[in-house]
């Protein structure tokens, strides 16, 4: 939010809402200069945030809160987060991973403990693994830790038809066995996301073809097994504006190109493109009784328009002012 | 407080005065030099008036030698045109080196953009020419002035002989400094070379000039000398006119696009620069004539230009005094009209290019035509051994005065080589660089409040602890991202600069995130900034009491800002000494945060801890 032409007057604002019919709560961890970004993850031991860095902070600190937001604890990272949404991933069981370096280069783990940790593996080791190989893994981009604390890694992979999904046995990695339809598989392959829930964990894959096909990888938890959904094709010049898991386990993806932006949300008959959101809408939640919340931002003011299911268009059920902090990085 | 550091301003107040203040000392000693110039000229007619006059009453003792002219010809014209020409556009430019905004202006405003669109490797000296600005502002503006201005006296008073050669080698040495580390080599390697806007830089032109006056005499003697020169400024005339003509560079065009054409765009921005409204008027509406008729006007340029450099080259009386007239029109046209006289705004330096070229054209042209003949009679030379010095000099007296004058140009030109030689070798900034930002340190002898807090490794550390040492006590937000990093490497420049003197100091900071007061963030901070290796770096935190205790005995105050803003403090030094009183407190603002501010207060802060070492 802010003046997002000035990157010293952009500010990462988050905000929290303890269920779909709640209103949302502004409660971006103070202390801070985040005009780097957020990243953040959550699970039993409650929301963990990251800071990207920015200026001449060059790593990363973290906060915690285990109240929707209210109190917040700190830590920090050995290093700058790397810059994508699945940097940081934490267990109900309280392990925690986070991904460091531009691209990816070192992936972190902690016992639960936000001013400890240790380095799990350099991209550079990984790449030459066995597994690894056979990816030709170029970056890092997701980390993920199951339920069951099992570790998992998403990258980009420059060998076609390969998706970079490695886990940890404990003595060395593998590469999850995913198949990808002949239509997705001539083309290199890139992880985007990389979530775990209480089923399972699932993927956001990139087929970089001539066109791009975005494809949703589920894992049932305690499964091998990877199911594949029907891809989504996204002209090359668009581009992947935000995308994920809505809490009630469905995908969606929005794309954007310029100021056109398209909703598009993987139900159990493929995916379905739902009415343009409004324009600005920065991400998508989930509303009550299947709708969809789009959140739309221009300079300090965020507006929640809701698109109620089966209905085709959106209408402003929230907005929120946020005072943002101009000038105070400099 | 976190985020207030901005840019230095152009007419900062302190560097302003502090500039002024040695412009006025310089000139102090000016006037001394000029008053020594004055009564040793006075010393020496009295003598040879007293001379005159024992021989004109028949007295004994040597008589005085009859004055007799010192040189076989008179100076070519061509030599005196250029070395009075460029002898008072250098005074003119010295004198425009005292705009107040030169010395913050002149390294960001003018020397890094005229790189900006260079290749690399001349960014790259230029940079070493701003370093040395930017860490000397006053010193680099006060030497700019007296340079020019002395050899601009120079060439004037030095009309013939060695001194006049050696004023000549002067400029040319001095122009191309300038042009190298001032001009970025007049842009030449940049793209969108013109000489309208000034190629190939006006200080190059200075520079030759410089050379042709530092040629030997007997050569001006000669039409080959003027024939080559009009030579060169044909092919320079001619090659202009076909880079003008060159398809693509947006000369042909007055819009290109909805935006005005190259031509145009240039003229716009230099009818903005600050000026009296009515030239301003003239400039914006000669790009709106271009813009409406950008290809009339290149072709009239082009032409124009090829039409002087063909006529120059020609070397035929006729075409080239049709040349030079053209040139006359021209030059001057742009030079109002294009370059808009080249020193409004109060960042000017000098009129750019067209002056300097036709000063050039002219005594090519009188070079090649005006060649002066010797004297028709023999000159009798009156043999040195017959003549005391004291005789020899009264005998002479223009020689004399122009030997004098020229020895006191030299001297206003040393006034200038000398501090900015040895500035130049200095590996600090100037302390008036941090003193502009954040003012004089407070000096002071009161009692400093205790602390007792852990430091990054764990260890507990008191003020106590510390006697014997002279300690640096500032205040940092660990996660801070912009002031805090650079005042740490304030902090450690001043560590390294007290060498092995830093023994006997402590270099300490206290944690003021009450957020993250965390061992491992301060670590996180050290290993950013490399303060680890620094066996004499304590990085303090302690419980939010304590801390808070700490913050309000050393007045610092301390905000928490909503959500995504940075802790907000102020940033404030203290030097304590041996004996745990307060000796120095600095206002640790790090401004701009540029390698000047940070080396000039890294300066004055070893500075303030050097005195107290010393004394204690």
């Amino acid at each position: 939010m802010g003046h997002l032409g000035s990157a010293v007057d952009t500010f990462w604002e988050l905000f929290h809402r303890s269920s779909p019919s709640a209103h949302w709560s502004l409660v971006t961890p103070p202390g801070v200069a985040d005009n780097g970004g957020l990243v953040s993850s959550g699970a039993g031991h409650g929301l963990v945030v990251g800071f990207e860095t920015s200026q001449s902070l060059a790593f990363s600190p973290l906060a915690r809160s285990t109240d929707g937001g209210t109190r917040w604890s700190g830590g920090v990272l050995p290093g700058p987060l790397a810059g994508v949404p699945d940097a940081l991933a934490s267990s109900a069981g309280g392990q925690m991973m986070a991904l460091l370096g531009d691209g990816g280069t070192t992936l972190d783990a902690s016992g639960g403990s936000l001013l400890s940790w240790s380095t799990v593996v350099h991209r550079s080791k990984l790449a030459t693994s066995a597994a690894g190989s056979r990816c030709g893994v170029l970056r890092l981009t997701a980390v993920g830790v199951t339920q069951s604390g099992t570790r998992l890694v998403g990258a980009a992979c420059s060998h076609p038809g390969v998706v970079g999904l490695l886990e940890s046995t404990g003595s060395g990695w593998r590469l999850e066995p995913v198949t990808l339809a002949s239509s997705a598989a001539g083309s290199p392959v890139e992880v985007l996301r990389l979530q775990d829930g209480q089923t399972g964990t699932s993927a956001l894959v990139a087929s970089l073809g001539s066109t791009t096909r975005l494809l949703v990888l589920d894992q049932r938890a305690g499964a091998r097994a990877w199911s594949v959904s029907a891809s989504l094709s996204v002209p090359k010049s668009w581009r992947v504006a935000s995308a994920g898991t809505l809490g009630d386990g469905r995908e969606f993806a929005l794309v954007a190109s310029g100021s056109r932006q398209r909703l598009e949300v993987l139900g159990a008959h493929g995916w379905r493109s739902e009415p343009a959101p409004p324009s600005g809408t920065a991400t998508i939640a989930s509303a009550p009784a299947g709708g969809l919340d789009a959140l739309v931002v221009s300079g300090g003011q965020l507006t929640d328009a809701r698109l109620a299911a089966g209905s085709s268009a959106w209408r402003t059920v929230q907005r929120v002012a946020v005072s943002i902090p101009y000038g105070s990085s400099g | 407080m976190p985020g207030m550091g901005g840019a230095l301003q152009l007419q900062n107040p302190t560097i302003v005065l502090a500039f002024r203040a040695a412009l006025r000392r310089d000139l102090l000693i000016v006037l001394v030099l000029a008053a020594l110039v004055a009564l040793s000229w006075n010393v020496l007619r009295a003598s040879q008036l007293r001379l005159a006059t024992r021989a004109a009453n028949g007295g004994g003792g040597p008589t005085a030698p009859a004055l007799a002219p010192e040189w076989s010809a008179p100076e070519a014209p061509a030599r005196r045109v250029l070395r009075i020409a460029f002898g008072l556009l250098w005074l003119l430019d010295g004198i425009l080196q005292i705009q107040s905004a030169i010395p913050v202006g002149l390294a960001s405003q003018v020397m890094t953009p005229a790189a900006s669109t260079s290749p690399g490797w001349v960014r790259s000296l230029v940079a070493t020419g701003t370093t040395i600005w930017n860490n000397h502002p006053v010193t680099a503006a006060t030497a700019s002035v007296w340079v020019q201005v002395g050899i601009g006296l120079w060439l004037i008073v030095a009309a013939r002989g060695r001194w006049s050669r050696l004023a000549g080698l002067a400029a040319a040495g001095w122009g191309v400094t300038v042009w190298i580390f001032g001009e970025a080599f007049g842009a030449i390697f940049a793209p969108g070379l013109t000489v309208l806007f000034g190629a190939p830089g006006a200080v190059l032109i200075y520079a030759i000039a410089g050379l042709l006056v530092a040629l030997p005499e007997r050569v001006w003697y000669r039409a080959a000398l003027g024939r080559a020169m009009l030579f060169a400024l044909g092919a320079f005339f001619t090659g202009m006119a076909v880079l003008q003509a060159w398809p693509g560079r947006g000369f042909w065009q007055g819009h290109i696009g909805r935006n005005p054409g190259t031509l145009a765009a240039m003229v716009h921005s230099m009818s903005t620069t600050s000026q009296p409204r009515f030239l301003s008027s003239w400039v914006a509406s000669f790009a709106r004539f271009d813009e409406a008729h950008g290809f009339a006007v290149n072709l009239v340029a082009v032409i124009v230009l090829a039409a002087i450099g063909l006529g120059l080259a020609s070397l035929r009386v006729r075409f080239v005094r049709a040349a030079v007239v053209l040139a006359v029109v021209f030059c001057l046209a742009d030079w109002v009209l294009v370059e808009d006289f080249g020193f409004f705004g109060g960042l000017g330096t000098d009129p750019n290019s067209m002056l300097p070229l036709l000063a050039t054209v002219a005594a090519s042209a009188l070079a090649a035509f005006r060649v002066p003949e010797p004297l028709a009679a023999p000159v009798p030379i009156v043999a040195r051994s017959e003549q005391g010095w004291l005789q020899g000099l009264a005998a002479r007296p223009a020689h004399t005065f122009r030997s004098i004058g020229a020895l006191g140009a030299l001297a206003v030109t040393l006034i200038g080589v000398a501090p900015m030689t040895v500035a130049a070798a200095a590996p600090n900034a100037d302390a008036i660089v941090s003193q502009a930002i954040d003012g004089t340190p407070d000096v002071t002898n009161s009692s400093s409040a205790p602390f007792s807090l852990t430091d990054q490794n764990g260890h507990t550390v008191s003020l106590a602890s510390l006697r014997g040492k002279t300690v640096a006590l500032t205040f940092l937000d660990p996660v801070c991202t912009n002031d805090c990093p650079v005042i740490a490497q304030e902090f450690k420049a001043a560590d390294r600069m007290l060498g092995s003197r830093a023994s006997g100091t402590v270099f300490i900071a206290v944690d003021t995130n009450p957020l993250y007061r965390a061992r491992a963030v301060l670590l996180a901070f050290d290993h950013e900034e490399g303060l680890a290796a620094l066996s004499n770096w304590r990085y303090l935190t302690g419980s939010t009491a304590q801390l808070n205790r700490v913050w309000a005995a050393y007045g610092v105050q301390v905000q928490v800002s909503p959500g995504g803003s940075m802790i907000a403090h102020n940033d404030i030094a203290f030097v304590i000494g041996p004996n745990g009183k307060t000796r120095d407190v600095l206002n640790a603002d790090p401004g701009p945060g540029s390698q000047s501010s940070k080396s000039s207060f890294a300066g004055v802060l070893a500075g303030a801890m050097s005195q107290v070492l010393a004394h204690s």
